[in-house]
Parts: structure tokens; sequence; C-alpha cells
């Protein structure tokens, strides 16, 4: 996420270029919808990232003053990332998942919500200092991984919508996703830790 | 909130479970789908239902299945025994209703019913009259059906109890054979 985030910053100064960017993740990702949600797989390892970075993007084409603006009652990031990380949840319960792929307006709340916590990620994450990314991080990343291995070992199909091989297949994906987020961070710590 | 709503409270997790709670809490009406028997007769589901004056239990098929549909066959089988031995086919009667009208024409229905050993005074076979009705009687029973990878389909399957008003009001594992039939006696 840090190298994302990263990667993010090196829009600043160019925010016409980020705003194209997000538009174009958040166009992929709400155009393609019926193809994404067709797998369990592209619908939670690609949609909700493009979605999320899209926003993220979008964030970083606005000017630093309302940025800044938006951060006023979000200090230290604790409540954008207590958002995020809710969201990030509900659309992990199974039947979150089926409704969001059978009812239309469901597909709706999940895709604008899913923004809102991109936005509230990337606005939150700069502010929060070391150990409150950890806490987030790493608590976001169990509960992932704790759901990518349910996923994974549940001899059942937990959506009515996917088949039993997507689902274990999306498990295997979420513990991969979580993990190497966490590594990532950590080296990315580690490093500016020692460059300081 | 949306956690609280989406889980009916933090007591479901996934789709089945939630359409099992709330058939349980308000049972809804089978819809007025049209449907053949297993002997061509043309009736209408729910009018059908409520003149039999049994209590029935539904299960979904389509008759290519050879994984789960051959086990909800056997289910059926043993649950027809079971009705025999108790003596109960005055008050339970069975019923498996085909999601595939194009595969499931009326004469693979009907090799389909003898080959499962039915007896039609017990056990009806079902498909729907017109193709585009088929939707509305899944939706009623919050069945849905995918297409899985070898041409063939994969559905929630389970068993299905309708009062005698033709009203669904419990959905059990294929596997709760006794339990399905505890619960029919138990039905006014």
């Amino acid at each position: 996420m840090k190298r994302l985030i990263s990667l993010a910053d090196a829009w600043a100064g160019k925010p016409a270029l980020a705003l194209w960017a997000g538009v174009l993740l958040m166009g992929a990702a709400i155009v393609g919808h019926a193809v994404l949600e067709a797998s369990m797989v592209l619908h939670m390892l690609v949609q909700f990232p493009l979605l999320m970075l899209g926003a993220a993007l979008l964030v970083d084409a606005l000017p630093a003053t309302s940025r800044n603006r938006l951060g006023s009652f979000n200090q230290l990031g604790i409540s954008g990332l207590t958002f995020a990380v809710l969201i990030s949840s509900v659309w992990m319960i199974p039947r979150a998942l089926d409704l969001a792929v059978q009812v239309g307006w469901v597909d709706g709340l999940k895709i604008l919500t899913l923004l809102l916590a991109g936005m509230a990620v990337r606005l939150s994450w700069p502010r929060a200092v070391l150990s409150l990314q950890a806490f987030f991080l790493i608590g976001w990343a169990m509960m992932t991984a704790t759901i990518g291995l349910l996923y994974q070992e549940v001899p059942m199909r937990l959506c009515t919508s996917y088949l039993q091989d997507e689902q274990t297949n999306a498990g295997i994906g979420l513990v991969a996703l979580s993990g190497s987020l966490v590594l990532v961070w950590f080296g990315q710590s580690l490093r500016r830790k020692s460059s300081v | 909130m949306a956690a609280s709503a989406c889980t009916m409270g933090f007591r479901v997790w996934t789709s089945e479970s939630a359409r099992r709670l709330s058939v349980r809490q308000a049972p809804p009406a089978v819809p007025a789908t049209a449907l053949t028997l297993t002997d061509g007769t043309p009736v209408v589901l729910d009018q059908w239902l409520a003149a039999q004056r049994r209590v029935t239990i539904v299960s979904f098929i389509y008759t290519r299945c050879n994984s789960l549909c051959t086990v909800l066959g056997n289910e059926f089988q043993q649950l027809q025994a079971r009705i025999v031995e108790l003596h109960l086919q005055h008050r339970v009667q069975l019923l498996s209703i085909s999601f595939d009208p194009q595969g499931d024409t009326p004469d693979r229905i009907r090799t389909y019913a003898r080959a499962m050993g039915a007896n039609p005074a017990i056990w009806q076979f079902a498909r729907v009259q017109r193709a585009a009705q088929l939707q509305h009687l899944l939706n009623a029973f919050g069945i849905v059906v995918i297409p899985d990878q070898q041409g063939g389909y994969v559905h929630n399957a389970a068993l299905h109890l309708l009062d005698r008003h033709a009203r669904l009001v419990d959905i059990e594992d294929l596997d709760a054979i006794q339990q399905t039939l505890i619960n029919a006696e138990a039905l006014p």
C-alpha cells in the first residue's frame, strides 16, 4: 500500500494526469463490472482495488488546499482508516458479494463506498504515524487473510453466485494480497527508518 | 448498520442462510407459474399445490446433471421410500421442478422419472410451460443457477417444504431427510 501511495505521490504536480489515470481506472472497474463480477477473483481482487486506486488518484488531482481542508476532521487519519477498514470488511461478507452481483442498487452502493474508502485511505495514510499505520494495516491484513483462509477451507459454496473453485482462488488471492501489502509496507518503513 | 442489514442482525453471513431464515420468519406464497407435470398435465403451481391438500417437498433439478441432482434424485428416492413406509402419502408429496426447460423436454422428464422409480401418486416432476416464467419462479424460491465449467449448472440445491396453503415455510439441507419429514408432519 505504501508503494502504491508513493506511486501516487509521483502524480504530485501533475493533477491532470492523476485525474485522467483515476478516471480511467474507475471507468474500467465500472464499465467492466459485468465481466469482473462474473468471477469472484476478478470481483474482489481486480474490481475492488481498481475502484480504490482510481478514487485515490482523484484525490491526488485535487489542489493541496482542498486536500488539507478535507483532512481537518481526520487529524491523524484515524477516522478515514477506520471507515476504509469497515467498508472493506462489509464487502468481504459472502452475502454482500452475492447481493452486489444480483441486485443493481447494492452494486451501486458497493462501488460508491469503495470509491469513498479509496479516497479515505489516500487522505489518511500520510497523516497516520508509523504505529497507527501498523495498527490499521496489520489489523486489516489479519482479517483479510482469515477470510481468505476460510474461503479456501470451507467445504461449501459461500456465495450462490460463484463456484467453489472461484471461492478457493479468491481465498488464495486475499491471503496473497494481505500478506504482500504488509511485507511491502514493512520494507518501506525499514528503508525510511534507515534513511532518517 | 450496513453490516447489520446485510447479515440480518449478524445472524447470517451467506445468502443461503439468509434465505432460510427469511422464509421461516415470513413464509412467502409460491407464484402462479404454469407448469406441466410428468404425464403432461398442465397445472398452475399455487392452485395445484393448494388443491393437493398435502404438504409438498420441492427440489429443483436438471436431468443432465450428474453431480448434485443425482444426489437430489437419491434423496428423493429415499424420501419416497420413507413416505411409503410411514404411510404418509396422503399427507406429504414430492415435486421435482426442472430449471432447464430447453434440455428437459417432456420426454426426457418422463424417462428420468421412470429411471428414478418415481411413483406418480407421491412424486411428480414438472417443467415450466414458458421459459420466460422460469426466472420469476426461481426468484420466488431464492434459487440461483450458474453455469459450471463443464457445460452444466451449479445451484443452491436444498429441500423446500411447502405447507397446504402453498407457502414456502422451511428450507433444509439435501441430506436432512429425517428432519424435513418431521417438519412436514408437524405442519397443520
